[in-house]
């Protein structure tokens, strides 16, 4: 059973179409990243699985069926944009937000205040939110999000303001869920995190899916038929080659169709002047995938 | 979900219990009232020039009165006290009191109109110094004169060497006695004044008590939600709850909190003033039934959850408290309609007016309870007018949680009429 399940869901805002006919799913012990630029209809499709918005069209699917008021206390969401009360202090606005997801207080501050050792911020529970630096606030408001233990966590740019040391620590955290059998949807613009992180992605453009599945399938889409090659000797005059490009000591060797990369690799070693140190097929990063889908490629 | 809006209202309560600022509003306020009051006072002390005679109020409208001959004192002396109207007393004065030998033949000339109140001064009067009024007159302001008035010719009597007269009413603060109205009923003549005090003391009570407790929690419900709003809480709020759960829990608590501060505005004020026994005195006096108090209740938690839900609505359009404050205002103004026209509810509590007004959801809860004190209100009106209220709170939280839903997602830009029509179209 998949934990979530969109279908081509769609929502407009006064004429304006925000989300085109959008369709995923996100399955038990599955780090699922979610792309796109600023405006694509990423938040409004999450507003959408929580029950914040509701769909024009399309069916969305929570926990095996249509979201209703006792899946929220199954699901944990972080915002973007932060949601915490500054003015109380961090035990009580954890205690009080769990409350909400139908935890009951003494159990709420018992695993509030295990979070808080367990993040190294036991020592600021009784500080109001306000006195936090702006890392300590991101893994307080962190921990309001899995506090109540969710099926389904829906995160929003979750490292935000937080450095290397912390980074680490959510993403165990992430991890973790995902050991668990829970699923984790997450928004960012990080991609090197979405590359460490995610078994699978969606990426968002103008409203609609441009990209869907495994972070594998969807660079093989994006890969140019080229393969990176340093070592010595000369990388000219191989067959099956359209041109060679050298950037920073490093030799892209464009395939003509058809051309294989082993048949390239045994080509060069075939070649008594050459040596090779290292030997790789192309592929993109999901930076380049990304400014590239904005530009408007939807690759092969 | 119950737990959850109970969840809301806790911690609301506590939220703003713990403020410095809401303690500083529930002492400060009645701190500035009693230090406006004392130089006031002052002030109107050092202004006086003449007289000042308890309960008369204008001596120019009194001598209208007198001279007009509307001012009729019945009375009947079971004492022994009045041996006839003093000789002190000048012509014009004399002529106001009519005696009657008996209760009977007073309450027929009242129920004739000859008069407008009759007192009856029991043969106890100088063991106990009580009078029975009995009044079918409907203005509540009215009785203080006539008492007045009473009360001179049993001083003169009593103290014949003080000299009376109209004259020395004017110049000389009179013994003020107690006059109360009779252990029930007798024949349709009841103690009719007093109730209309009642009346009028449970009416502006309640609206007062709206109007604070409303005010009061509608700034914090309002500054709750722009807060929320602001550091964006609330999305988090909603992918927990549903709108109209936070809505209410935020009422529930706020409003808590505003019945605590009026509670202790009113104790403190009773304490200081020395005027809670008093009220409590007045009350006692009527029999005001158990059913016309149950029903000022329910009237009171109708008329607080409307207005309430009404100051949320205008929390969910409004983005700053400079936004609110007007249309605050604006919402505010039906509760002080009942005050306008509290002369005619009180004169006619089953006329066209006063009956509508009772059945307009955001006039009833003041103006039915003054007419559950005043009359026996139709059963039909009664229910009528609690049906549209509750009907209006949920009409309202219905269309102020859907506007909540909308106006939260469109943080920092104004929620257009697009937008609200959209969300109310949602379900919830």
């Amino acid at each position: 059973m998949a934990m979530l399940n969109v279908v081509d869901v769609k929502k407009s805002f006064a004429g304006t179409q925000a989300v085109r006919g959008v369709s995923f799913n996100v399955e038990p012990g599955e780090l699922f990243g979610v792309l796109g630029p600023n405006g694509a209809g990423k938040t409004t499709t999450i507003r959408m699985i929580l029950d914040i918005l509701r769909p024009d069209s399309g069916s969305i699917e929570v926990l095996g069926g249509p979201m209703d008021e006792s899946k929220k206390n199954r699901i944990g969401y972080l915002p973007e944009e932060r949601g915490l009360y500054r003015n109380l202090k961090v035990i009580d606005c954890m205690v009080y937000l769990a409350t909400l997801k139908g935890i009951e207080r003494n159990e709420a501050r018992k695993r509030a205040s295990a979070y808080l050792e367990r993040v190294e911020l036991g020592h600021v529970a009784q500080k109001k939110v306000s006195e936090l630096s702006k890392g300590m606030q991101q893994k307080v408001q962190f921990g309001t999000t899995i506090l109540h233990e969710p099926d389904i966590v829906i995160i929003d740019e979750p490292f935000e303001a937080l450095d290397p040391v912390n980074t680490r620590m959510v993403k165990d955290l992430l991890f973790d869920i995902r050991r668990e059998g829970r699923a984790v949807l997450m928004c960012t613009h990080q991609m090197h995190l979405i590359e460490e992180m995610c078994d699978r992605i969606v990426m968002f453009n103008r409203g609609e899916i441009v990209l869907n599945g495994t972070l594998r399938d969807v660079r093989r889409r994006f890969a140019p038929n080229a393969v990176w090659v340093e070592g010595n000797g000369s990388f000219d005059n191989l067959p099956g080659i359209e041109s060679v490009q050298t950037e920073n000591g490093q030799v892209q060797l464009n395939l003509q169709a058809g051309t294989s990369p082993q048949s390239v690799f045994q080509a060069l070693a075939s070649r008594g002047d050459t040596s090779i140190d290292r030997f790789e097929v192309a592929i993109p990063s999901l930076d380049d995938i990304f400014v590239r889908v904005v530009n408007g490629e939807r690759g092969q | 979900m119950a737990n959850k809006m109970l969840s809301v209202a806790q911690n609301e309560f506590i939220k703003h219990i713990r403020k410095p600022t809401f303690w500083l509003a529930v002492f400060g306020m009645p701190l500035l009232i009693a230090v406006v009051g004392f130089f006031s006072q002052s002030s109107n002390n050092n202004n006086r020039s003449g007289f000042a005679v308890p309960g008369l109020g204008d001596p120019a409208k009194i001598n209208e009165d007198i001279l007009s001959g509307k001012l009729k004192i019945g009375f009947v002396d079971e004492s022994g006290v009045i041996k006839g109207i003093p000789s002190s007393f000048d012509p014009q004065t004399a002529s106001l009191y009519i005696q009657y030998p008996d209760v009977a033949q007073g309450l027929a000339a009242m129920e004739k109109t000859d008069i407008p109140a009759l007192y009856v001064i029991p043969s106890d009067y100088l063991a106990t110094g009580k009078v029975q009024r009995y009044s079918n007159q409907v203005n509540p302001f009215g009785d203080s004169l006539q008492s007045s008035l009473v009360e001179l010719l049993l001083s003169t009597s009593l103290y014949p060497d003080n000299g009376s007269s109209y004259a020395f009413l004017l110049q000389q603060p009179t013994t003020q006695l107690k006059v109360e109205g009779p252990d029930g009923p007798i024949n349709k003549a009841t103690n009719e004044g007093e109730r209309m005090q009642s009346a009028f003391v449970l009416g502006m009570g309640l609206a007062l008590l709206l109007y604070i407790s409303i005010f009061s929690s509608a700034n914090l419900l309002l500054q709750s939600l722009i807060e929320e709003k602001e550091n964006r809480v609330i999305e988090v709020m909603l992918s927990s709850l549903r709108p109209r759960s936070l809505l209410q829990g935020k009422i529930l608590g706020l409003g808590l909190l505003g019945l605590v501060q009026v509670a202790i505005w009113i104790t403190m004020g009773a304490v200081i003033t020395g005027q809670g026994a008093a009220l409590g005195s007045m009350m006692a006096n009527v029999e005001i039934p158990v059913s016309a108090w149950l029903l000022a209740l329910l009237s009171f938690v109708l008329g607080y959850a409307m207005y309430a839900s009404l100051m949320a609505g205008i929390g969910a359009v409004a983005n700053t408290m400079r936004e609110s404050s007007q249309l605050t205002v604006i919402v505010g103004l039906p509760i002080i309609i009942p005050l306008m026209f509290l002369s005619v509810i009180i004169e006619q509590p089953n006329g066209g007016l006063t009956t509508g007004l009772s059945l307009f959801p955001l006039t009833a809860p003041v103006v039915l309870t003054i007419r559950s004190v005043l009359t026996s209100v139709p059963l039909w009106q009664v229910g009528l007018s609690l049906g549209l209220m509750v009907l209006t709170v949920l009409g309202l939280q219905f269309v102020t949680a859907r506007m909540f839903r909308a106006s939260t997602l469109l943080r920092g830009s104004k929620a257009s009429f697009g937008a609200m029509w959209q969300a109310l179209r949602q379900g919830e």
